[in-house]
């Protein structure tokens, strides 16, 4: 059956997507209809609409969502001064957009206010936990910031853990993080560009440096490309880093992650750009190059003697994570006169009767071990340590005991594991990982000029990229010697007298020269 | 693109060039711990002595650690070729440190192994060279020696052991027993393996010298000649210790007429000194070292006391370096290197005289002039008193 509809009674009813953009109508009715149909099917959007004024001739509406604001400020601070004090003020003007102001300025004691115009903004605002208010005749609304939800408490970093210096970490609500670096550089020169990013998440997406040491132009390619990102969403700040890195097809991570405030801070002062998301806990440090992700915040908390000698077993530990294996494999394989007589009968003992070539055997360990790692990661607490033992103790020992591998490799593939999880930074670790096994391979074909054009092709990929503009080797490529000794060492606090550089850097000193003794 | 995939094309290539198939595994492979040289007269004689695996950890040890391996061919490269025949694992000649030369071998002609050693790359320049003396390198091989598991590996370290113990012999590697082989002016010496005792008891141990002339071996340094030949080699032993007689006595003492000396460190210059076609060499030594052990109850605080007991260890050391002297030159042998040291201060007159140079060494005087200084006592206060 068909209906015919009466001509004249069909409304045409105007998409969302056309609606958003349309601004505030001095009628607030068509304001409600409006956001009834944008806010249709949001069970969480509050609309309470009640009067003003001593005849109640107003009408007004207020907007927010629950559970993203601050219910009792709203009740406190919103709705209870507009229904008691607006009848009490005699000079209280209830006309159209003077209504909205008299508000503003003699009713209201929220401190975070400001005017909206458009349906869009307005949509924005609840969204991000703001509340709304729209008045009878007036094509502006108001927005009231009372942003509030439940959030972790600021806790210890969980993956950047250090036994001195600070122990709050960042957590997922952005003014607690931007609040965590503004207590340690309490400076004007801070600058925190809020940049709303995502197509549908409207994600905002924090841009902090400082002003009179970050190269302008270097902060302003990274804003310019952060803002044009058209992605649909930005859930974590792991999705800005392709967007901002200079060479993109590569797993050379050019930028570091870091729930360290300190470590956020002491970036920033050194010319760099911190990214940070609403949402996440990570922020995105950039630019970056590769031996910094070998430096722990810790070294500089410490003497200078202990966190060089720490820093020089965390370059140790990296060469022992990316060729311990490898070396064991082309050693074992090719090259067995550089091994001594005693040491080689050791590996024979412990290879006698295994029934892969070394390679396999190494393969197939460190496979077993990044699956240990990987499931580590996933499974519940309860059950994690348990399964971590089953695998590491049971089935290592029950694969040596049925000669599937030697005891050796075992020993090897732990050492490297262990050496691995040595590197402070989680994208570090996973560059290295990555590159073991190619590294790996190459031995298995290659013996040691295998292990070496590797290592030539990885350095030849990293000489060629760029961080915001920063060789990705500096300071050892190109060879900056004077910010070498902060590399490989950790120089004295006194002789840190200049900055790492940095193309276009506004200022390289970090203090005046400490004058010499006598002089 | 295109460069992309002709850099693709050439690492895949490598991987094929290189190939999985050239590597050999552990488990493959038989270490071989020292190999022997020797000949009959008629053919080649190579024995190897090999480490057979060790238990893996927990299971209990028996049987052999190594095993001897021998074969006869008209050739060196033959004879270990034809090991192959009863192995089934593909030995490691490389990891060899040890190398014996059997006395049959060294007196007709070392050549006979030399020419194999230099063209072989799996025989490396730094493995010590050893003459079985008396018996074969087989034979050497066979015998254990505690707490060694192989007597491969026990010869290298006892040369290396001694050198900062007794301090008479030095180790020769086979670069430099190559050198000194094709070098004139030099003659190579090389240290003496011997078996003492029989059945379970026999036991190795290294006597004496063996003096090579050209690619023959002539002769024996004994161990006060081989003292001497250390002490005159710069750098060629760590300590020594040899007893002189006690100062001021002639005969035999209470307990005994020694005192023993340790030489700590030495330095030794041997400049020929050439007036016309008379060459003299002019050797100078100048010796440091200590009290440790003396029996006679004389106070080495006092300074005569002190002087005398120095002037009797560089007696001593002039002994042996003289007999050393004596040997070399009875021998025709110039293992002190004294031509090619003619040669580098005077290389004109060298080559007048390099063609007779065998018998004009042997009749060249030296001039030896030796100073010990004595260091220390080795004691807090004063001698113990013997009753």
């Amino acid at each position: 059956m068909r209906y015919i509809s009466k001509k004249g009674t069909t409304k045409t009813r105007i998409p969302a997507e056309e609606l958003i953009t349309q601004g505030i109508s001095a009628d607030l009715q068509v304001n409600i209809d409006n956001l009834k149909v944008l806010l249709n099917r949001c069970s969480e959007a509050v609309i309470r609409e009640f009067t003003l004024g001593r005849e109640s001739s107003t009408r007004c509406v207020l907007l927010y969502f629950d559970g993203i604001s601050d219910k009792a400020e709203i009740e406190e601070h919103l709705i209870k001064p507009l229904l008691q004090e607006s009848a009490n003020i005699d000079q209280l003007s209830l006309e159209g957009i003077k209504c909205l102001q008299s508000i503003k300025d003699k009713v209201l004691s929220l401190s975070q206010l400001s005017y909206i115009n458009t349906l869009e903004e307005i949509c924005h605002h609840i969204n991000s936990g703001d509340a709304v208010l729209l008045v009878d005749g007036s094509n502006q609304g108001l927005s009231a910031g009372t942003r509030y939800w439940e959030s972790r408490s600021i806790q210890t970093p969980e993956n950047e853990l250090t036994i001195q210096g600070p122990k709050d970490g960042f957590n997922e609500t952005l003014r607690y993080n931007t609040a965590l670096i503004r207590r340690r550089l309490k400076t004007t020169q801070l600058k925190t560009e809020i940049l709303v990013i995502g197509r549908l998440s409207k994600t905002d997406v924090l841009l902090s440096y400082i002003e009179d040491i970050a190269p302008p132009s270097m902060v302003a390619v990274v804003r310019d490309r952060l803002l044009k990102i058209n992605l649909d969403g930005i859930l974590d700040s792991g999705y800005l880093e392709t967007y901002i890195s200079d060479c993109k097809w590569t797993m050379f991570s050019q930028v570091e992650y870091t729930e360290r405030p300190d470590r956020t801070c002491a970036h920033l002062l050194e010319g760099g750009v911190a990214i940070m998301v609403d949402g996440s806990p990570m922020a995105l440090l950039a630019p970056i190059t590769f031996p910094q992700f070998l430096i722990s915040a810790e070294d500089y908390y410490q003497n200078f003697v202990a966190g060089s000698i720490y820093r020089i077993l965390r370059f140790l530990a990296f060469f022992a994570a990316l060729t311990l294996p490898s070396f064991y494999v082309a050693i074992t394989s090719f090259h067995h006169e550089m091994i001594p007589t005693d040491l080689y009968l050791a590996i024979a003992s412990t290879r006698e009767g295994i029934p892969f070539p070394a390679v396999v055997e190494a393969f197939l360990l460190e496979l077993t071990f990044e699956l240990l790692r990987e499931a580590g990661l996933r499974l519940p607490r309860a059950i994690g340590p348990a399964v971590s033992i089953v695998g590491a103790l049971i089935i290592g020992e029950a694969a040596v005991r049925a000669g599937l591998v030697s005891g050796l490799m075992v020993v090897v593939v732990a050492f490297t594991g262990i050496a691995s999880f040595a590197i402070p930074f989680y994208n570090a670790s996973v560059i290295i990982r990555v590159a073991r096994f190619g590294i790996l391979l190459a031995a298995g074909f290659l013996g040691l000029p295998g292990i070496i054009m590797a290592l030539l092709l990885m350095l030849i990929r990293m000489e060629n990229i760029q961080s915001l503009g920063k060789p990705y080797l500096s300071p050892l490529s190109p060879l900056e010697p004077a910010q070498i000794s902060d590399i490989l060492v950790r120089r004295p606090w006194p002789m840190n007298i200049r900055r790492p550089y940095l193309p276009g850097m506004l200022n390289r000193n970090r203090q005046s020269a400490v004058p010499k003794k006598g002089g | 693109m295109a460069k992309k995939f002709l850099i693709t094309l050439l690492l895949i290539s490598f991987l094929l060039l290189g190939g999985c198939l050239d590597s050999t595994q552990v488990g493959d492979t038989i270490v071989v711990l020292a190999h022997g040289w020797d000949t009959d007269g008629k053919t080649k004689l190579f024995s190897a002595q090999m480490a057979l695996t060790p238990p893996r950890e927990g299971e209990m040890e028996t049987g052999p650690k190594f095993m001897v391996v021998s074969e006869r061919a008209p050739s060196f490269a033959e004879a270990a070729r034809n090991l192959s025949l009863s192995l089934p694992r593909l030995p490691l000649w490389s990891m060899a440190d040890t190398i014996v030369i059997g006395e049959e071998l060294a007196r007709l002609n070392t050549n006979l192994f030399t020419d194999i050693a230099t063209r072989n790359p799996r025989i490396r320049y730094n493995v010590l060279l050893f003459v079985a003396k008396g018996t074969t390198p087989s034979e050497i091989f066979q015998v254990e020696v505690p707490p060694e598991d192989y007597s491969g590996t026990a010869l290298e370290r006892i040369i290396e052991n001694q050198t900062g113990q007794a301090g008479i012999y030095f180790p020769m590697n086979m670069k430099d027993f190559l050198f000194e082989t094709s070098t004139s002016g030099v003659e190579p010496s090389l240290p003496q393996i011997i078996l003492e005792g029989r059945g379970d008891q026999t036991k190795l141990k290294i006597q004496g010298m063996a003096v090579f002339k050209g690619c023959q071996m002539v002769g024996s340094l004994n161990e006060q000649q081989s003292r001497g030949l250390a002490l005159l080699k710069p750098g060629a032993i760590k300590r020594t210790i040899f007893n002189i007689k006690q100062p001021g006595t002639d005969g035999p003492g209470i307990l005994s007429d020694n005192i023993a000396i340790e030489l700590t460190s030495y330095q030794v210059k041997a400049k020929p000194s050439i007036k016309g076609k008379d060459i003299v060499m002019n050797i100078s030594i100048k010796a440091k070292g200590n009290i440790i052990e003396d029996n006679s109850n004389h106070n080495t605080d006092e300074p005569q006391i002190a002087k005398a007991i120095e002037q009797a260890a560089a007696q001593a050391l002039r002994r042996d370096i003289e007999s050393c002297i004596n040997q070399a030159q009875a021998l025709n042998s110039d293992i002190m290197g004294w031509g090619l040291s003619i040669s580098r201060s005077h290389p004109e007159l060298w080559q007048e005289i390099e063609g007779d140079w065998p018998e004009i060494f042997a009749g060249i005087p030296s001039n030896i002039k030796v100073e010990f200084k004595l260091i220390q006592t080795y004691l807090q206060k004063d001698v113990f008193p013997l009753r």
